[in-house]
């Protein structure tokens, strides 16, 4: 069986093809999402998924999340003394999404295809490409985020040339990303967005919102207590339009807290701000305006903001196609290219996605009255298709000059002081007049990221060459294998019992935020649920895990309601 | 013929067919499989493109002023946004291009509010001191962030840059440069240059980004002499100015001392300033801000307001003296005339120079 797989930042989702049609496999709690968050114990069990969030926020230093953006660079995370690559992470998560898939369609998984951000570059879709290996998937191809979103919604069977935007506004992170589609080919014309902003900082805007409100200085709360504010606003984002208030629900806070969706929109001015800069961005770089736009696709579960979707109508002047689930769209398009490609009729999805992300130049006399500093001459354009190739001719600026440095810089800024340096180099040239002595400067970056300098003086000949490859080295198949090594000694906790244990800690937390009589009432509930689990019926037990489930849901619905 | 080769077509402005031939191409050239046929077809295809485009452009504007195309398009965009508020007819300021005239539009409320913040800039750069140097009467500039059509907010940018640029280049009261500086943050002018650089001549750009950039040390001030340096130097220039005018005086008539006495000053200084490496004295010091936009200059930082008084208060005495003999008045005023519009040519080269230490390139353009 072949299968979708949206692998995302802060949650992972995957789907498979039922009868014409995308149906998303729930995981273990009967949830299509699961979080891509993982957890260790001591003993070597780890978990996957919401178990771990839970378990998150007791041990937070046994926890780890987020690891996606870290994909295709040295960064490792050390937890009990072992170290993990961002790679390993997410192929146990894909594991994880597999594990569910074959529970619930009964069939083994052989195949998937993997979706990754239009902007991730060789390294890092090499790496996706491992963790499936390690995972012991087979992935042929990956498809990317945007085109995947364009495929859930049918773009393919749009007339033909067609631009559109995808607006990725998720967890964790934010990608735009403007697409054309003509000829079966649907091309990523350029890509932007922020790899710091997402849901979590609308919710933090929240907390200081609430904070303020009530009076509480936010810097010294409990990491608990944030966390027992965080759980609970994050659902009343999802109703401020029904109703403003919050209940008390903890022991600091005795008043209720009004916050409207007027105050809301107003502190979270600077993040959309900054969603606005990005669109416009990534519009200039693909050289269209919003009217050019034919259509526009909301995706991320942020995107349920209800100021996000009035800003993108603001922009573009049309309403943005939200008819999906928006945390389920990747997947979505994921599992339908999955379809189309065992049918082998998958779409081209061209990976023109390889853009350089910024400028490269070098740094050039300015002539300038009134500042001496170097100005940056850009050769390769941020957002070039790579691999790419540019040269420009650059001239000596006095008389009687006898060598040429040449610095290349990355960056958008003017002067190359505020520029990113990555390396230099020196060129004699033959003495002459300002402006006689001329040098060709070639760039070339490929789509591993890596860059290669050539200088050559037109006179006599004299060549430099540089190398700047900032990328990783590529995993070989012998550290894959002891990747994998090292992986199966974790013990992935069983499937059937994460409910149980999942249970456990909720009710953990719940306690330890609750007033003192429902204290009583927890302990007693527990206790009942350790005699049944005792009782080793399979069937009681998975009764009892769906009652405790619903009373601790009417704990959390009393405590804040 | 490059590209059409490249992509195997026939020359065309057809950006359907364009398309259609490389979607063609590339499925035979993929990047992963082959990036060198990738990279050359695409690159064909990028100028194809822009051909097609500039094709079409120019086909538009071929019976028509660069301004009514604008207003076609712009009422194109309007038909299809369905926008209907307040369709009164304004005159907008707008630059198009380096064709800066302004012309008709129908305005909507982004455009009212465009039109709004640039007659507050307006007002706001020149009224009183206290007016200009309060952070918070500059705030309406962060309502330009609010403007959701881009392209307006674009120009709008566009027309405060070249207004602040020309707003400090003739007027007396400037505007302050940390607001100038606000200002740049707020509109991003960080990242805008080359699309400033697209839209306007050299020098408001040059201009604008020193003052927004620009921090307060540069080359010449990087060497700033203590005050025992600066009492020694001064005396030292002193005595050897007042050996020159000594001997001068000798066998020169008196009456003559006055203009000699200025000219010799200035050309000792000007020597001076040639020929020693790096700032010794203090007469090359201020020489180095004398000759070169004062105006600005003198926006920069004290240090620099300080030494051009000084400056005056050194040579306010030989203006004096040169009043009294009256006559030589007339020698004194061309002199100064000449030094001051020689030298700036001459300084900026050596500047270059310096900073430079002969390794740079320039670009060509």
């Amino acid at each position: 069986m072949i299968i979708g797989i949206d692998l995302g930042t802060t949650n992972s989702v995957c789907g498979h093809f039922l009868n014409g049609e995308v149906s998303i496999v729930p995981n273990g709690f009967g949830e299509s999402l699961t979080p891509s968050c993982i957890s260790f114990e001591k003993d070597g069990t780890i978990h996957v998924g919401k178990s771990a969030l839970t378990r998150a926020a007791q041990y937070p230093n046994e926890t780890v999340a987020h690891f996606k953006r870290y994909m295709g660079t040295e960064k490792t995370y050390k937890i009990h003394k072992k170290t993990y690559t961002p790679v390993e992470l997410s192929s146990l998560v894909l594991q994880k999404l597999v594990g569910d898939a074959e529970k619930h369609t009964g069939q083994t998984v052989t195949e998937a295809v993997i979706s990754v951000p239009a902007y991730f570059n060789g390294i890092q879709r090499k790496a996706t490409l491992q963790a499936a290996e390690m995972a012991g998937l087979k992935v042929e191809k990956l498809i990317n985020e945007p085109t995947a979103a364009a495929v859930a919604y049918g773009l393919q069977n749009k007339p033909e040339y067609t631009d559109f935007m995808v607006v990725d506004l998720g967890g964790g992170t934010f990608d735009v990303s403007v697409m054309e589609y003509f000829d079966d080919i649907l091309e990523v014309k350029a890509s932007g967005g922020d790899n710091h902003l997402g849901g979590e900082d609308f919710l933090q805007v929240l907390v200081t919102l609430f904070c303020d409100k009530a009076g509480l200085n936010i810097n010294k709360l409990k990491p608990a207590v944030i966390q027992n504010i965080k759980s609970r606003l994050e659902l009343f984002k999802k109703e401020i339009n029904q109703s403003p208030d919050i209940a008390p629900f903890m022991d600091e806070v005795k008043q209720t807290i009004t916050i409207t969706a007027k105050e809301f929109e107003k502190a979270s001015g600077p993040l959309m701000k900054k969603i606005i800069k990005a669109i416009e961005l990534c519009l200039k770089d693909a050289q269209l305006s919003p009217h050019d736009i034919e259509e526009v696709i909301l995706v991320g579960g942020s995107s349920r903001l209800p100021f996000m979707r009035t800003l993108v109508t603001r922009i573009f002047k049309k309403m943005p196609r939200t008819d999906i689930d928006p945390d389920l769209t990747i997947a979505h398009g994921a599992t339908i290219q999955a379809a189309l490609k065992s049918r082998n009729k998958d779409l081209e999805d061209v990976v023109l996605t390889d853009v350089c992300p910024y400028t490269l130049g070098t740094g050039v006399v300015g002539h300038s009255v009134y500042d001496d500093s170097l100005l940056f001459s850009p050769i390769i354009e941020r957002n070039t298709v790579v691999p790419a190739s540019r040269v420009q001719s650059y001239v000596t600026a006095q008389d009687n000059q006898t060598k040429l440095k040449m610095e290349i810089y990355q960056g958008e800024s003017r002067l190359v002081k505020n520029n990113i340096k990555l390396g230099e180099f020196e060129l004699p040239v033959p003495k002459g007049r300002a402006g006689e002595q001329s040098v060709d400067l070639r760039i070339s970056y490929d789509i591993n990221g890596i860059l290669e300098v050539d200088a050559e003086v037109n006179s006599t000949g004299e060549k430099a060459y540089l190398l700047i490859n900032n990328s990783p080295q590529e995993l070989s198949p012998e550290q894959i294998e002891s990747s994998k090594k090292k992986l199966s000694t974790l013990k992935i906790h069983p499937r059937e019992s994460e409910a149980v244990k999942e249970i456990y800690w909720r009710a953990e937390a719940i306690y330890e935020n609750s007033l003192d009589e429902e204290r009583d009432a927890i302990n007693h509930l527990i206790s009942q649920f350790d005699q049944i689990l005792a009782s080793q019926d399979p069937k009681r037990i998975a009764q009892a895990v769906e009652e405790m489930n619903e009373a601790l849901a009417a704990f959390d619905a009393n405590r804040w309601i | 013929m490059y590209p059409w080769d490249v992509l195997g077509i026939e020359p065309t402005d057809d950006r359907k067919a364009i398309k259609k031939a490389y979607a063609q191409l590339i499925r035979q050239h993929r990047p992963d499989e082959d990036p060198e046929g990738f990279e050359r077809i695409n690159e064909g295809y990028n100028y194809a493109l822009a051909i097609s485009e500039k094709e079409n452009r120019k086909e538009c504007s071929d019976d028509g002023t660069v301004a009514s195309l604008c207003e076609f398009e712009y009422e194109t965009q309007v038909k299809q946004s369905d926008v209907s508020t307040n369709t009164e007819k304004m005159f907008v300021a707008t630059i198009n291009g380096n064709n800066d005239q302004p012309f008709e539009r129908y305005v909507g409320e982004d455009e009212l509010l465009a039109e709004q913040i640039l007659s507050q800039l307006h007002e706001v750069a020149f009224s009183s001191i206290h007016i200009r140097y309060d952070k918070n009467n500059w705030r309406f500039i962060e309502k330009v962030n609010d403007i959701l059509d881009f392209e307006l907010k674009d120009h709008l940018n566009l027309e405060i840059f070249k207004r602040v640029a020309e707003y400090n280049h003739s007027n007396r009261k400037k505007i302050p440069l940390q607001m100038i500086k606000y200002i740049g943050e707020v509109l991003d002018w960080r990242d805008k240059w080359s699309f400033f650089s697209t839209h306007l001549s050299k020098e408001y750009v040059e201009l604008n980004y020193w003052f927004f950039e620009g921090n307060m040390e540069r080359d010449c001030t990087k060497y700033s002499p203590t005050v025992t340096e600066r009492v020694a130097a001064w005396f030292l220039d002193m005595m050897i100015f007042s050996a020159i005018c000594l001997v001068l005086s000798v066998w020169m008539q008196f009456e003559l001392n006055a203009a000699i006495i200025f000219i010799g000053f200035n050309i000792y200084k000007l020597v001076f300033t040639t020929f020693t490496k790096k700032r010794v004295t203090v007469g090359t010091y201020l020489m180095k801000y004398n000759f070169l936009n004062q105006e600005f200059e003198r926006l920069r930082n004290e240090e620099v307001l300080k030494s051009h008084l000084t400056r005056e208060a050194v040579l306010l005495p030989f203006y004096l003296f040169s009043f009294i003999s009256h006559p030589y008045i007339v020698l004194l005023v061309p002199i100064h005339i000449v030094v001051m519009l020689v030298f700036p040519v001459f300084k900026k080269n050596r500047l270059l120079h310096d900073l430079l230490s002969k390794q740079y390139a320039v670009k060509i353009t």
